[in-house]
């Protein structure tokens, strides 16, 4: 698993890859609060492209990341996610909290 | 390094020798203790038990080596090291003192430089060892804290999880933590009106942090289903009070449902949990539930939705609720068990008890005999088809007090009200109160839910009872009482209570009226068939249990009054012997002072 910031146009793409789950929860934190303290980031994209699995401890990191943005006037997407992850995703109704790319 | 000093045993029968060592050792901080033979050696290191030892060899009593061997022979905590200190300088003399028990071997003369740096060398050693032993107390000290902690929190968690309401005969269930403690919590309880509520939550994580945010749910659906709320409400208080006490990223996936034997529904609401299934005798998925709503704890108040899905069933079955934990249980290859294997463990059974032993061996064989990695539970409720028209409730009991307070409450609700208060629970709240009423609450929940819900649904909303006797009409009937509800601007519905005593009985006198065009009573009520077997299952039946229970039902007005009287018990005024009677035995009463349809 790993976790990776990009940052181009004021769009910042943090991409995981593999299982999404307590184990990255240093990476992820650090890296969406450096995306989101930075002002020339406006959005915030999660690229889960690569994730073949995610926990309730995933979700719970999203949601602390969206309530981060929100304070800040950002936006979070949650992009490409597919198979398991999107499952999850739906059944939770994160669809009607993050935009779903 | 720690300058810690150290307690050094110099064992020499040469007082020069033992002078210079133990110069050597005192100008570096440390204290000494001598000894002139192996014999006093081990007797000074009993009494003493220094930390480190400098050991001659040939000694008169004893000589070093038989001295290092007996000490080494003796039970000791902690290692001290024993430096063999000789003139012997042969290859097999070190090796015996080593083999003896010996840690090192200094050969005499030594200079004063090699003696000091051997000593801070071992000082550094020993300091070493006494921080890694004082960790290793530390260690120990918090484990047998954190399960002492551990064990009286399950305790409690046990206690307060403990609900008499899983031991229905209708619920059979299982909850198999990964930790100590489970995140899953199951509650199941019956709602005034024989209505049976369960609970299955999933709290994010595992272990005690899980169980500590599944907790106050406990409290808020056992109350509310004690006083009769529906199950949206609960699934709002669950929710409101979840948000207001967890962290962000903390939350509970949740399904709610609500068994109802007489009306043949269950009505289900779902928040991030695997589907809810309801397979009929044949072991098909009759009915299935899935996720409608994100779990609790995330969406504020006003984003929430606590609307549920209910459906009529028309056969008997099993309702089965899980946890992720079973349908993402694995098996040695990694393969979930998944729901369709909680469909196909239970399909080829017969019988609740067999599905059920059905699905927990189907996912112990899954696991392979690993242990899951999340908390897995599931509950399942054996729903019958009962047609019972009678409903029966505990033999109330006699009031021994000669005299009994008179109390009347009057209520008004206008469309305002109606339109988000739950009537029913809150005015139940307030009667079950007074305290000749509060062993009457099933029976009262029942007669008066009844008559509110008529006046409600047919007097301001119109609604046809007739629709729910289609098929699909239940659902229809469900969605256009919500729609009008929501619309609801005018009308109103007064309601009024009186406990008195006629004869030596205390009776409690419900009437509503509503502001509805009523309906033609006598024609519908005094139709022999509008009661019959075939039309009671669809409407009709609310009346007739009102009518079981109470005796004495009376409409008037329009047919947009109701007025019923329940016998609420025998007053012993002289003879203690005096029988008791059930309140649905007292059907005799029809002479009452109207004229008006009375059954």
């Amino acid at each position: 698993m790993s976790v990776t910031l990009n940052q181009q146009a004021g769009i910042g793409t943090l991409s995981i890859s593999g299982n999404f789950t307590f184990g990255i929860h240093r990476e992820f934190r650090r890296l969406s609060e450096q995306a989101l303290d930075d002002p020339a980031c406006k959005q915030l994209d999660m690229d889960l492209a690569g994730v073949q699995y995610l926990d309730s401890s995933a979700l719970g990191m999203l949601l602390l990341a969206r309530e981060k943005a929100a304070a800040q006037g950002k936006q979070i997407r949650l992009k490409g996610a597919t198979g398991h992850a999107l499952q999850i995703l739906q059944a939770v109704k994160f669809d009607q909290m993050f935009e779903l790319v | 390094m720690s300058s810690h000093s150290l307690s050094i045993l110099i064992v020499d029968d040469t007082p020069t020798n033992a002078k210079q060592l133990e110069a050597v050792a005192r100008k570096l901080g440390h204290h000494t203790i001598l000894a002139g033979n192996g014999e006093e050696a081990i007797a000074r290191f009993q009494s003493e038990q220094p930390d480190l030892i400098f050991l001659d060899i040939m000694m008169p009593v004893m000589d070093g080596i038989t001295a290092a061997r007996h000490i080494r022979a003796l039970p000791s905590e902690k290692w001290t090291p024993i430096v063999f200190f000789s003139a012997l300088d042969q290859m097999q003399d070190i090796v015996r003192g080593l083999e003896a028990g010996g840690d090192d071997y200094i050969v005499k003369p030594a200079s004063l430089h090699i003696l000091r740096a051997k000593i801070n060398s071992y000082a550094r050693m020993l300091s070493l060892q006494r921080e890694a032993r004082a960790n290793a107390e530390e260690l120990r000290n918090w484990r047998m804290d954190a399960e002492e902690q551990s064990r009286l929190g399950a305790h409690v968690m046990s206690r307060l999880t403990d609900a008499s309401g899983l031991r229905d005969p209708m619920i059979r269930h299982f909850n198999m933590p990964a930790e100590t403690f489970s995140g899953d919590l199951l509650c199941a309880a019956r709602a005034p009106g024989e209505v049976l509520n369960v609970l299955l939550a999933d709290a994010a994580g595992h272990g005690l942090a899980a169980a500590l945010s599944a907790m106050p749910l406990t409290q808020a659906f056992y109350s509310m289903t004690a006083k009769g709320f529906p199950l949206p409400s609960i699934a709002e208080e669950l929710n409101r009070k979840l948000k207001s006490i967890l962290p962000p990223d903390r939350f509970v996936a949740a399904t709610l449902a609500a068994i109802d034997v007489r009306n043949q529904t269950v009505e289900v609401w779902n928040g991030g949990n695997p589907d809810a299934l309801f397979l009929n005798a044949r072991g098909e998925v009759a009915m299935q539930w899935a996720s409608n709503h994100p779990p609790l704890g995330i969406l504020p108040d006003k984003l929430f939705s606590g609307m549920t899905e209910t459906v009529v069933f028309h056969e008997p079955g099993d309702l089965v609720l899980c946890s992720d934990g079973l349908t993402e249980a694995e098996n040695p290859a990694g393969g979930w068990f998944s729901i369709d294997g909680v469909r196909d463990a239970m399909s080829q059974a017969r019988g609740s008890e067999a599905r059920f032993s059905s699905l927990l061996q189907g996912v112990m064989d899954h696991l392979g005999g690993h242990p899951g990695r999340d908390d897995i539970s599931a509950l399942l409720v054996s729903v019958p088809i009962d047609r019972r028209r009678q409903i029966r409730f505990d033999t109330p009991t006699p009031s021994h007090q000669g005299h009994l307070a008179e109390w009347r409450l009057d209520l008004s609700y206008g469309a305002q009200e109606l339109r988000y208060i739950d009537v029913v629970p809150a005015v139940l709240g307030f009667v079950t109160q007074i305290q000749a009423l509060k062993a009457h609450q099933g029976a009262l929940f029942l007669i008066f839910s009844e008559l509110f819900n008529n006046a409600l649904d047919h007097g301001l909303l119109g609604l046809d009872s007739a629709t729910k006797s289609w098929i699909g009409g239940f659902e229809l009937y469900m969605r256009q009482r919500g729609e009008r509800l929501a619309k609801l601007r005018t009308g109103r519905i007064d309601i009024a209570f009186q406990l008195h005593q006629i004869d030596s009985r205390a009776v409690l006198d419900i009437s509503m009226t509503d502001t509805g065009p009523g309906f033609d009573f006598e024609k519908r009520l005094n139709n022999p068939d509008a009661l019959g077997a075939g039309n009671e299952l669809a409407y009709g039946r609310g009346i007739a249990l009102v009518k079981n229970l109470c005796g004495q039902v009376v409409y008037s007005g329009n047919g947009n009054k109701v007025w019923v009287r329940y016998v609420v018990s025998d007053l012993i005024v002289e003879s203690e012997e005096a029988e008791v009677e059930t309140a649905t035995q007292h059907s005799d009463g029809a002479g009452d002072d109207t004229d008006l349809v009375m059954f």
